[in-house]
């Protein structure tokens, strides 16, 4: 997808894949593609927008729409200039079935799903936890440098919304450079602990044990639970792996059939 | 439409204080919920937290956080109403705005309390002189400035009844409360005073926005006994804007005054420019702030020193139309 655009990142999605493959085909999303807007729903609200080829295949995958559109991330579709992109760089709310909020500005899809889970509490009131719909957001490991998310986590804690689980791709690169080199030493699951939130952290390219935490996730009480997901940048691709330059390079066609060449043998 | 009430008589309320009366008449929908960015009193909203506490969010002084719940709450069927000082919501938080609400085409409501000189003490850090600039160039934002309090409260209804975002610029001192029993619509200029086109060899049209309406009022009167007649606008819609109103009003007197209180580049001014230039190229006086910040002084004492207050504005518009 991102080779035939000529534009997106790879090594976020490369990195989450277990993570996205873990919700959407691990039992632990009560979703229907069918009927993709159904208040019933368990919410899926993706705030590292950039990893948005990672979504798109994957809603696909499930089912959400045909295969075949996948080939028209980043393209106009017909005449109209801005509605006709359903799947656009940065996913936008409701331009195809599935994706819930617009997002690639970090930070901010945090918080709407703070906003979802919360109207969830509103409607449902005291109805036991298991019968009403679940938030799970994921962020990026870079996007902890927004202070929004702060902010977010904050009143998340204080209004006790466990019905909201937050996830950190931790793939420890960001645009320019390591997240180590941009960010302060303190840990970043002690500042999670401190913010009081219930941190599990688990290998994020192990499917099970991704699987596993969300499980687990969902019967903590009272706060929300974060589960920091420690993966590898560039996942499954040797000479992207752990590269920050890879965060939105765009492969050329040798580099692209390479890497297709190593991931299937996975 | 001339004004039937006794406006110069009209007792003084706060524009904010018709966001408590706007949210008691909204607050009965159980759809409607209000964010509060810790500034529940001065912003009053706090009667809608006592009557429902439920659908009352204390945010915090978290502005940015604030306006992404609201985008969320919205895009599950609640109808939000996001206050604070327009400095700080939509002014701190104008990119989730733009992003988590805009883009997204979500129907949030945004209070922005304080804006203009008019804020008076706590100095320029305060005064929000750019919000209604930062918002209109927002696509699809609908951006009201009500004149009063009566009109805060009728945009309050009128933002309920609309779908998609809308902003409310909001003022804190006590004003003339003059607009009671005249409309209000989104999109809609009314004309407060015509201009006979027979009466009077000079002529002028007014178009003003918020506590500046009533200075309008007070002005077109004043200048009337000199022979100069102004016909007075109240553009409360800045966006969208009521092109036809505006455009009829300067053919009709071939000179365009605009009186805000808030910067001239890129407020009232700028978007009555806009129109104009397009269909019926008018000369112009932009009155308002011009390429300043505020200070911390007193409401009439800073609308002396920034030209704002009668007189001032008198004295600039027998310049421009006698010029």
């Amino acid at each position: 997808m991102v080779s035939r655009a000529g534009a997106g990142h790879v090594a976020g999605p490369l990195s989450a894949s277990e993570i996205l493959t873990a919700i959407y085909f691990g039992g632990e999303i009560r979703v229907d593609p069918s009927d993709p807007w159904s208040e019933e729903r368990d919410r899926f609200v993706l705030s590292c927008g950039h990893y948005s080829p990672l979504l798109y295949a994957t809603l696909a995958m499930r089912g959400y729409f045909e295969m075949g559109e996948l080939a028209r991330f980043m393209k106009v579709d017909g005449p109209s200039t801005t509605l006709g992109i359903k799947l656009p760089g940065h996913p936008e709310y409701r331009s195809v079935p599935g994706v819930e909020a617009t997002t690639g500005s970090l930070g901010q899809g945090v918080s709407f799903a703070v906003g979802q889970a919360i109207s969830i509490k509103l409607k449902y009131g005291e109805r036991a936890q298991k019968e009403t719909p679940r938030v799970i957001c994921l962020m990026s490991d870079g996007e902890l440098q927004e202070g929004q998310v702060w902010e977010a986590f904050n009143f998340a804690v204080r209004r006790q919304l466990d019905n909201l689980t937050f996830m950190i791709d931790k793939n420890r690169i960001q645009i320019g450079n390591y997240v180590s080199q941009v960010s302060s030493s303190i840990r970043m699951e002690a500042k999670l602990e401190a913010f009081g939130l219930h941190v599990l952290e688990v290998e994020g390219n192990d499917l099970t044990k991704v699987r596993q935490a969300l499980m687990k996730a969902r019967e903590v009480r009272p706060v929300p639970c974060v589960i920091v997901c420690k993966t590898t940048a560039g996942k499954g691709v040797t000479f992207m792996e752990n590269k920050p330059e890879w965060h939105d390079k765009v492969p050329n066609r040798q580099e692209m059939e390479r890497a297709l060449v190593e991931l299937t043998k996975i | 439409m001339t004004i039937r009430i006794d406006w110069r008589t009209a007792e003084k309320r706060a524009i904010r204080d018709g966001v408590s009366t706007g949210l008691a008449a909204i607050g009965s929908d159980k759809r409607v919920v209000v964010l509060s960015g810790d500034l529940a009193e001065s912003t009053r909203i706090n009667g809608f937290e006592e009557a429902y506490p439920d659908r009352f969010f204390e945010m915090g002084v978290a502005e940015q956080n604030m306006m992404g719940v609201a985008a969320g709450l919205a895009s599950e069927g609640f109808v939000p109403y996001v206050s604070s000082y327009a400095v700080f919501s939509p002014g701190r938080n104008w990119e989730q705005v733009r992003v988590s609400v805009a883009i997204s085409k979500l129907n949030v409501k945004i209070l922005g309390g304080h804006g203009g000189l008019a804020t008076g003490q706590n100095g320029p850090t305060h005064q929000a002189g750019e919000d209604v600039a930062i918002m209109r160039a927002l696509p699809k934002m609908v951006v009201l400035v009500p004149a009063d309090a009566e009109q805060a409260k009728q945009a309050i209804i009128a933002s309920y009844k609309y779908v998609g975002p809308v902003y409310i610029r909001l003022a804190r001192p006590q004003t003339p409360n003059f607009t009671k029993d005249l409309p209000f619509e989104i999109g809609k200029a009314e004309v407060y005073r015509p201009v006979d086109p027979q009466a009077g060899k000079v002529r002028v049209s007014i178009f003003a926005m918020g506590i500046m309406v009533y200075t309008a009022l007070l002005v077109a009167q004043d200048l009337a006994s000199e022979g100069i007649e102004c016909e007075v606008v109240n553009v409360s819609s800045v966006k969208p804007m009521d092109r036809q109103t505006i455009v009829m009003s300067a053919k009709k007197t071939g000179k365009v005054v605009t009186m805000e209180d808030h910067q001239t580049a890129g407020g009232l001014g700028g978007a009555v420019a806009e129109v104009l230039s397009e269909e019926c190229p008018t000369r112009m006086e932009i009155i308002g702030i011009e390429d300043r910040f505020g200070g911390s002084g007193s409401f009439d004492e800073l609308y002396r020193d920034f030209g704002l207050d009668t007189d001032s504005v008198k004295a600039r518009i027998r310049k421009f139309v006698l010029d």
